[in-house]
């Protein structure tokens, strides 16, 4: 075992000094995970029956363009999935019994407020009010894509100078 | 296995000079052109509600003033004219890869991580870093500051190399552990991330986007997932064995060319384009002018050059 082990080292001590840099940058990548200029690539890590992302929709639930907000749909799923990682944390930590449900709804109330705040006094007009909408696919027993609905926070808006 | 069977099968691969000179020259116009425009970052005054890397503990929110950004462009654009020249290697590229670093991680911290500038600064921060060390070693800095020495750029290519595959390598790697060995089989589930895609794409502008052949190809594995499966394995496959660029010129060229046909399976199948990542593959490891020149030196050894230039 001793010697098998002593070989194992030798052949791994060989293999790292002809590419250091090579395990270098794996070690370094996996540690780090996602921290610029690093990355372990997680995009596509894994793939589930389900997926969802969310949407901007105004009062009336018609949908508002990422775009208006100077955002884009895949950063605002991730921006209220960091809020709503955040809210359960802080929810946890405040040792209340606070329902997950309730915290989600804190998060998209939370983002709806940051992103009502780069609106024009006629978009607020406009849209009257703010909706974050998580849209949830998944394959159906006759393998067809079915969308469910779900919201996680609304905010009323009131035209008002910036 | 001995050291010597070892170096048969990972060959110690010198650049000539020439080779360099236009991987430099493909890198930088590379750079320059992906360098992130002002407007996609984040607009300057506001609070940066989501710090990435090193926006943790340093605020760059001062290369987003209006009058500071074309400086930093300005520093990029001399560094990779300097860089180009292989003089004061060190310093140019280090320079290059501040540039890169402030405005990637100003970029990254929007909320989401978007893997567009990831590896070229990473190939930025591996070369600053093996050229310094070279730098620092006994006799060398005198040399490195007054010429491009041919050693030099080709120590940092092959340091390039290794970046390169280690990171394709890690994001298998990746995939195995998040799937928990399940990959291939999860990939059938592929069609659910493509609809998603597609809405997402949707809802940027509200207008309808057309997938192009994606859609067409996702609906059919929809109805079939072992096709799905079989089509989508080679690609995890390709990133695992990427390393095999690393064992000499002839394994760089067919691993490059693999890995670019790899991307562009991914932009027909999944709508999702990374053309920095497939030039860099085509400028570092396909490396297709040395493959021209000794195509031509074969021909003109066989004695048929003339009738080539004729």
């Amino acid at each position: 075992m001793k010697e098998w082990l002593q070989t194992l080292g030798r052949k791994t001590w060989r293999f790292a000094r002809a590419w250091p840099w090579f395990l270098g940058t794996m070690l370094i990548g996996h540690l780090v995970k996602e921290n610029f200029p690093f990355s372990n690539w997680p995009m596509y890590g894994n793939f589930h029956p389900n997926a969802y992302y969310i949407y901007i929709a105004d009062a009336q639930g018609n949908a508002i363009g990422a775009a208006v907000f100077n955002e884009n749909t895949p950063r605002i799923g991730r921006q209220y999935a960091y809020e709503k990682k955040t809210a359960i944390r802080q929810a946890k930590e405040g040792g209340g019994n606070i329902p997950v449900e309730k915290s989600e709804w804190d998060a998209g109330v939370k983002m709806l407020k940051r992103l009502a705040s780069r609106l024009t006094p006629e978009q607020q007009q406009a849209y009257q009010g703010l909706q974050l909408v998580e849209m949830r696919l998944e394959i159906g027993p006759d393998r067809k894509i079915l969308p469910h609905q779900k919201i996680h926070g609304k905010i009323e808006l009131e035209a008002k100078d910036h | 296995m001995d050291t010597r069977t070892f170096q048969t099968i990972v060959p110690f691969v010198h650049f000539a000079w020439w080779e360099t000179l236009l991987m430099r020259l493909g890198y930088a116009l590379l750079l320059l052109f992906w360098f992130p425009a002002l407007e996609i970052l984040p607009p300057y005054g506001s609070e940066l509600t989501f710090p990435n890397g090193l926006g943790h503990w340093v605020d760059f929110s001062w290369a987003l003033h209006p009058a500071v950004f074309p400086w930093i462009q300005g520093l990029l654009a001399v560094a990779c004219v300097i860089y180009i020249v292989g003089w004061a290697y060190p310093f140019a590229v280090t320079s290059m890869c501040f540039c890169y670093l402030v405005v990637g991680t100003l970029h990254n911290s929007l909320g989401s991580i978007s893997h567009y500038y990831q590896m070229l600064t990473i190939i930025l921060l591996g070369q600053s870093v093996a050229s310094w060390i070279w730098f620092c070693l006994p006799g060398n800095s005198r040399e490195v500051l007054t010429r491009s020495p041919e050693a030099l750029h080709s120590f940092t290519t092959r340091v390039t190399l290794q970046l390169i595959a280690g990171n394709y390598v890690l994001c298998g790697i990746t995939k195995l552990l998040k799937s928990k060995g399940l990959w291939i089989w999860n990939s059938q589930y592929m069609p659910v991330e493509f609809a998603k895609i597609e809405a997402q794409k949707f809802h940027n502008h509200l207008v309808p986007v057309d997938m192009g052949w994606g859609s067409v190809f996702n609906e059919f594995c929809l109805q079939h997932p072992w096709l799905c499966m079989a089509i989508y394995a080679p690609g995890l496959i390709v990133e695992l064995i990427a390393f095999l660029m690393l064992f000499g010129r002839g394994w760089a060229f067919w691993t490059g060319i693999v890995v670019i046909g790899m991307h562009t399976m991914i932009t027909l199948t999944m709508n999702l384009d990374f053309p920095q990542h497939k030039w860099m593959i085509f400028i570092f490891v396909v490396n297709a002018p040395y493959w021209i020149w000794r195509l031509f030196q074969k021909i003109r050894d066989r004695g048929d050059w003339r009738q080539v230039t004729r």
